[in-house]
Order: structure tokens, then sequence, then C-alpha cells
């Protein structure tokens, strides 16, 4: 964020949210323990923590995956979203506890090393149904480990925008990973179909979400403006409410915000993770993301002082009852006269 | 007031009631499925591992079927194997004492479910507290004929009292460590739900079997060969075997 | 053969993490201020949060250092 950095930027939301989860883990666990100690209480403390924290985990993840599309679905989820980072470091820790216990105990104190032994006990490789699981879950828990050691600010700035996006994208072949973990592991060994079911019951869910909201932004993209020497037409000036945006699309997402009785284009791309500007407000005078809300001066792209994000800036102009925004980009931070309606009633 | 949520401001009312609905709703899914994991979970074995408390017991140390002691009790004898500390046998701790005819005295923690009882030896060389020699023990195991079992090749230190459950796709790294490490392999037959017969494996000349059967853990297979019956415990020497996915059986061949 | 590969494999992976070890004495001591100007007089607590991530993505970020 460009001022300097901590080790975590705490606010009371984000106090709230993590409260949220340290409360949903206790809560969790209490149960789990206490379920075990009525209805098993022949069970051993080491199989429990195992089981315990992988299906913590394993819940952990795919609410994680499913605040993404929920977001886009609905900006009442946002909330949600705010915060995720932390949920994500969250599920994190609770599969690496899950991930050394299993290693301690199914490959330690043997006459192995542990860490060849995930690779080297089971060696039917070539067998579905045999298949050594636990390899699965290894490399999944790398993935994550990846993402949460570079989940701050600085990872961000420092890896670039494409290198840690790809790296928070596999998060999806990690999620691959652990439905084949489980589904080659755990329920194979209570043969429960139930279980099975849940495991399908999430990754249908997962899927079918993701495919409904990418439905939804296809469809948004698919939305050919009509297009006359550079410039695309966006709507007319009536079109537009105080303080919001409209978005179209043309290669990139432009979003043109109303504000002041005047209108001015920016990049929809939010320059810390990103978030649709176009789906932001204005607030305090500035374009605010609806995701973490950074903002930026609508004049010319650039976050207020002192952060110093930013975004391209594009002209505009009203034609034939129409505002149209000049295709070609300026540079990011330039500066750009916003077309004053007000002139044109 | 707009809706519009901004993370640093704090939350409106409206983002804290929609975010109070989700919460509680995941909570309540997660409690839910906790329940019915709980409930649906196979239950969990009463085998022992005392932990922390050792005993002291003594008998004949013999080599076949497997490395064990030969307590006498009245007119009988129990066969009580021994084992090592973690996944090993207990090569380490009887160093000097195999291959010779001793009587030992030894402290160990048990581990004891269906009747059977194994000793490991917790504290490694220290466990023999003493040992003398002693004239051969007749411990000549008894033929009782050719047979041919259908069962799970697991690793009784962890079956019989150390993990639950000892058995199955997911023990299976854990019960090869097992085997790998010279604990001896058992041939565990179910009846009904539960393992009810078991069977110590040897090679044709009944000595304990080890590395041959790592790729074999953990699954269902067949195993012709000859059976045999010592004291408290039985053995069957691997003629043949063959991973099957027929019922577990038990057919006398002879 | 299988064996080789993993063993092969396993050594790569920790002499990566060792020398990210090293690389991150060098990095949270001085390269960080040198890659990142807004990392400069950073308390000890960030230095820690970015530790692992230095550890593990040392080769990313000395690329990076090379290039500026």
């Amino acid at each position: 964020m460009s001022v300097g950095y901590t080790s975590i930027l705490w606010n009371s939301e984000k106090k709230r949210y993590d409260r949220g989860i340290l409360i949903f883990v206790l809560v969790y666990l209490i149960s789990f323990y206490g379920l075990h100690a009525l209805l098993h209480p022949e069970a051993t403390s080491e199989t429990l923590l195992i089981r315990a924290f992988g299906i913590l985990a394993f819940f952990f993840l795919h609410v994680i995956l499913v605040i993404g599309p929920l977001c886009r679905l609905n900006p009442v989820f946002l909330p949600l979203l705010y915060n995720r980072r932390h949920m994500g470091v969250s599920m994190f820790i609770v599969a690496l506890i899950h991930g050394s216990f299993s290693i301690m105990q199914f490959h330690g104190f043997g006459d192995m090393n542990p860490i060849r032994s995930i690779f080297l006990s089971n060696l039917d490789y070539i067998s579905l149904n045999e298949f050594p699981f636990q390899v699965l879950g290894f490399f999944a828990l790398i993935i994550f480990g990846l993402m949460a050691v570079s989940s701050h600010d600085f990872w961000l700035k420092n890896l670039g925008a494409k290198i840690w996006k790809m790296l928070h994208m596999m998060v999806y072949v990690a999620y691959a990973l652990i439905i084949l973990h489980v589904v080659l592991g755990a329920t194979q060994n209570d043969k429960s179909t139930v279980f099975f079911m849940i495991v399908l019951l999430g990754f249908v869910s997962i899927t079918l979400i993701h495919l409904v909201a990418g439905k939804k932004e296809k469809k948004v993209d698919n939305e050919k403006p009509i297009v006359d020497h550079g410039y695309a037409r966006v709507c007319k000036p009536e079109d537009f409410e105080e303080n919001k945006a409209k978005m179209i699309t043309c290669g990139e997402r432009i979003a043109v915000f109303k504000y002041d009785g005047k209108l001015s284009a920016v990049h929809n791309v939010c320059k810390h993770q990103g978030g649709p500007l176009g789906e932001g407000e204005i607030v305090d005078g500035c374009i605010t993301c609806p995701w973490h809300g950074y903002q930026y001066l609508p004049g010319n792209g650039q976050s207020p002082p002192p952060f110093n994000e930013k975004v391209a800036t594009y002209e505009l102009k009203i034609q034939d009852g129409y505002v149209w925004v000049n295709m070609e980009a300026k540079a990011e931070g330039e500066e750009v006269e916003p077309l004053n309606l007000r002139d044109y009633e | 007031m707009s809706d519009f949520y901004i993370g640093w401001s704090g939350p409106s009312d409206t983002s804290r009631k929609s975010s109070s609905k989700f919460y509680y709703s995941f909570l309540g899914l997660m409690l839910l499925l906790v329940v019915l994991f709980v409930w649906l979970e196979r239950p969990f074995s009463n085998s022992i591992f005392a932990y922390g408390e050792q005993i002291e017991l003594e008998g004949y140390l013999i080599e076949n079927p497997v490395i064990a002691l030969r307590i006498k009790k009245g007119d009988e004898y129990e066969i009580l194997p021994l084992l090592g500390l973690g996944k090993m046998g207990p090569h380490a701790a009887l160093e000097g004492h195999l291959g010779g005819n001793y009587h030992l005295k030894v402290r160990g923690t048990l581990i004891s479910h269906k009747g059977k009882r194994f000793l490991e030896l917790t504290d490694g060389k220290a466990s023999i507290l003493a040992s003398k020699n002693s004239g051969e023990m007749d411990h000549e195991p008894t033929l009782i004929g050719s047979m041919k079992i259908t069962g799970e090749i697991m690793d009784p230190k962890c079956f019989f009292g150390v993990m639950k459950p000892g058995y199955g796709k997911v023990h299976r790294s854990c019960a090869i460590r097992c085997l790998s490490g010279q604990i001896p392999p058992v041939l565990a037959i179910k009846n009904g739900e539960d393992f009810e017969e078991f069977y110590f494996l040897t090679d044709m000349e009944g000595k304990m079997l080890k590395e041959d059967l790592l790729s074999y853990v953990g699954k269902t297979i067949t195993i012709s060969g000859n059976a045999f019956e010592i004291d408290s415990w039985k053995s069957i020497s691997l003629e043949s075997l063959e991973v099957s996915v027929a019922m577990p059986e038990v057919t006398n061949c002879g | 053969m299988i064996e080789i590969i993993v063993d092969i494999v396993l050594l790569l992976m920790a002499i990566y993490l060792i020398a990210g070890l090293l690389f991150s004495i060098y990095f949270l001591a001085k390269g960080v201020a040198k890659l990142d100007e807004d990392a400069k007089n950073s308390p000890w607590h960030f230095k820690l949060i970015i530790w692992p991530g230095t550890v593990l993505l040392w080769s990313v970020l000395l690329l990076k250092m090379i290039r500026k």
C-alpha cells in the first residue's frame, strides 16, 4: 500500500473477522472432540487430531473458494471477501497441523526418513484405487504454503501482479489435489457413501457457482459497444447514477464514473488485487474499490497521498446524445479533464 | 446512507447484519457436518496400548514364527510377540540374545486386543532386566493343514493397540513402515464386519517374512500355504499370494 | 527407479530451501530496502512475516533485484 510496511494492518473490521475465525475454530474443535467423547470414547487422540484438522481445512477451503464467485453475483457478500486472506492463511495453518501430524503418525519413527516415506511407502502410482493419496495432499500443502507466505501486500508489489496472480490462481490446482486426496484416501477408509457424496456435493457446488459467476461475467464482456473512430459508446448521460459507474468492455473493461455533475473514466482493474473499480462508488471524492477500499482520484487515476497506486485514465466526449470513451488509454496517473455534464444540458 | 461496504471504515448496520447471517449459516452448516461425520464414522476398536505404564514379564525367547516370549501359564503357554519402539521390530533391543537360547525377564508396554497381547520393549536394551541361558524349548508348531485364506496383511502393533484404525487404505503407509521395520506381518481375516482370526505370515521354513509383502499391505489378498498352530497363535507359511477382491474366507485344502 | 527420482527431487528441494535460508539473511538485513523503498526502516515484525516467503520465493526476488 506504499506507506511503509508493517506486519498486519489491523482495523476493527479485520479484528472482527479474525475473531470470527478463531471462535469458529474453537466451537468446531469443542464440538468435534465433545461428540467423539460421547459417541466414540475409544478413539485415540492422534487420530482425532488428524481428522479434526483435516476436515476443518477442507471446510475452510470450500468457504474460501465460494467467496469470489458469490461476490461476483451479489455485492452483499463483500464483507466475506474483505479479509479473505486471513482465512486463507488460517486454512493453511490448520492444513499444516493436519499434514504434520499425519506425516509423523503414518511415516515417522520408522526405518525411513518420513518425507521420503510419503513418496516411497506406497508405490502404487499407476493404480487409481491404491494411489498414494498422501502425495497429493503434500503437494497441495506446498501450494497453500506458497500462497500463505506471499499473501502480504509486499509480495503483491514485488513479485509483480502477473506472478502473484498466477501463484494464487494455483489454489484451483490445490483444490483438485485435495479432492483427489480425500476421495482416494479418507473416503476409502470408511467406505461410507455419505462421506463421498458430501465431498462430491462440495465439489459440484464450487464448480457450479464458478460457472454461474463466469457466465455472468462473460455476458457482460460479450456486450460489445458501438465503436466509432476509436471511441466506444457508453450510454446516455441521464443513465448514470450519482457516485456510481457504468462499465464497458472493449478489450479492457473501462469504468466511467459520475460525480459532482462530471464524468471521468478509468481502467476498471484495481492495482491492489484486481478488484472491479466500476462496481465501487465515489466516496469522499475518490473512486473506492469494493473489495478492499483502495481509492483513486477520478480525474487522474492516482491514489490520494500518501499512497501512490495509479490506474490508467481515458478521454470522454458527448456526441449525438451519448457519452463516448476513447478506447486508447492514457498513461497510468495521467490527468484528464473531466467531462462536465452541465456544459451539455 | 449508502450500503456500499468499505472494510477499513467499519461495518454499516446492513453489512453487519448480512455478515452475521453468513457467519451463523456457515457455523450451522459446519456443526451439521460434524454431527453427521461423528454419527456415521466407523466405530473405533477397544484395543489397548498401555502408553506410560510398563509391566514386567518373563519367558523363553523364541524366534519362529515370530520373535516372542513363550510364557508358561499353568499347563499352557502364551506366545507374547515382542516389538520395538515406534515402527521397529525388537531386534535392536534384543541384540546379543537372538540366535541363542535365553530365558528373559523384560519390561515393556502392553498392547492387547481380541485376546492377543504384544509387548513393546519401550526402553530398548534397558528393557531386558535379566537373561540366562536355558536349554532349547520344545515349541514345534502343530501343522493344521494346507489352506487358502483371504484377508488383509497388517502390522500387529498398530492393529492390536497403537493406532485406531490400524488397517485399511489410510493406514497403509504406516503398516508398510512397520513391516519394513521388521514388525511381524499378520494376516487378518474378517468375520462379518470385524477381523477375528489372525495368522503370522512366515516363509516356507517358518521364519518371519519381511519386505516381500510390502506392496500387498492394506489390500485384500488370498494366500495359500501350510497353516500351523503354536500355543495361542496360528501361522501360515507363504506358498503363493494374489491380490483378491473375493469375500474373505478360509478354505481348508487338506 | 522411483526411489532415485524421489531422492533427487527431495535433494533439490532441500538445496533450494537452504539457499533460501541463506539468501533471507542478506535480504532481510539489506536487500529488501534496495528492492522496495517502502521497506526501508520497516519494523522487525514485518521482516518476520515476510521471512518464510523470502525463503520459499528467493529465486524470484533475486531475479527482480538483478533486473532492477
